[in-house]
């Protein structure tokens, strides 16, 4: 078999697409445009938010003692801005890893 | 390409219609099966269009078409294999006599055969240089590879199919 031989085998376009499948493509197109996309994750509020928390959870931390004499320093409190903190330290690898 | 990104859908018609030839021949290269060709080439059309935001403009709009047809080929062939059927098997089971062939419509399903049988490496070069008439360059960035490296593997590619045909050739006469 020579290398020309090869070569038109090659280069021929065996199959022409059916009538019907452009037809047929359009209407999956059609389908899929018209279902809704889904509602993207608020991002960038996330950020504020979270970075509102860590910058709470950092002022409580670095004023244990003066925030445990006022009333704000409440136990309980004070717990809450802990918990709420690590949710927004939590965000914080998410975010990024979605701007990469 | 701008009508469709404003959200004309109408207008991804003429992209399908320019198209549909060389996806389906593509996808018939890979799997030797009309239908499945087409199956595949219109799963191909529905994720350019999904994904139609993130072509760089750096790029072709045929060279990110096809990149992304081929990888899905590739993945879809993977997941399920097409039947082929090889030249020995073909040789042995008394197949239509090459010299009475050549020049005629089944020498074309030899070599496809043939090139579908090929390890991807090589495979995909070859199908992508000849689909792409012979361009290079093209062939190349569609795969993503540096052109010394397609070259290097369509010249051994070439090399095992000649090898092959010649052998399925010489065993018929």
């Amino acid at each position: 078999m020579t290398e020309d031989q090869i070569r038109r085998g090659l280069l021929l376009e065996p199959v022409e697409p059916s009538a019907a499948f452009q037809a047929r493509v359009m209407r999956r197109i059609r389908q899929e445009a018209a279902t809704l996309p889904p509602i993207p994750f608020p991002w960038r509020r996330a950020l504020w938010i979270a970075l509102a928390l860590v910058a709470g959870f950092a002022a409580l931390l670095f004023q244990p003692e003066a925030a445990a004499e006022s009333q704000i320093a409440d136990k309980w409190l004070w717990l809450w801005g802990a918990a709420a903190g690590s949710v927004g330290v939590a965000f914080l690898p998410l975010w990024l890893l979605r701007l990469r | 390409m701008q009508a469709v990104l404003n959200g004309d859908i109408d207008a991804f018609e003429s992209i399908v219609e320019r198209w549909k030839r060389p996806l389906v021949n593509l996808a018939y290269r890979y799997c030797l099966d009309p239908g499945r060709a087409e199956d595949l080439a219109q799963e191909a059309f529905l994720r350019a269009f999904r994904y139609l935001r993130s072509w760089r403009r750096d790029a072709a709009f045929s060279t990110w078409l096809f990149a992304l047809a081929s990888n899905l080929y590739r993945t879809e062939l993977k997941r399920l294999p097409p039947r082929t059927e090889s030249l020995d098997r073909v040789v042995a089971a008394g197949g239509p006599d090459p010299e009475a062939l050549l020049g005629g419509r089944e020498i074309a399903s030899a070599v496809r055969a043939a090139v579908a049988a090929l390890p991807g490496k090589y495979r995909d070069p070859i199908m992508h240089y000849y689909l792409h008439e012979q361009d290079l360059a093209l062939s190349a960035a569609v795969l993503g590879m540096p052109e010394g490296t397609f070259k290097a593997r369509l010249a051994r590619g070439r090399a095992l199919l000649r090898d092959r045909l010649g052998r399925w050739a010489g065993g018929r006469r």
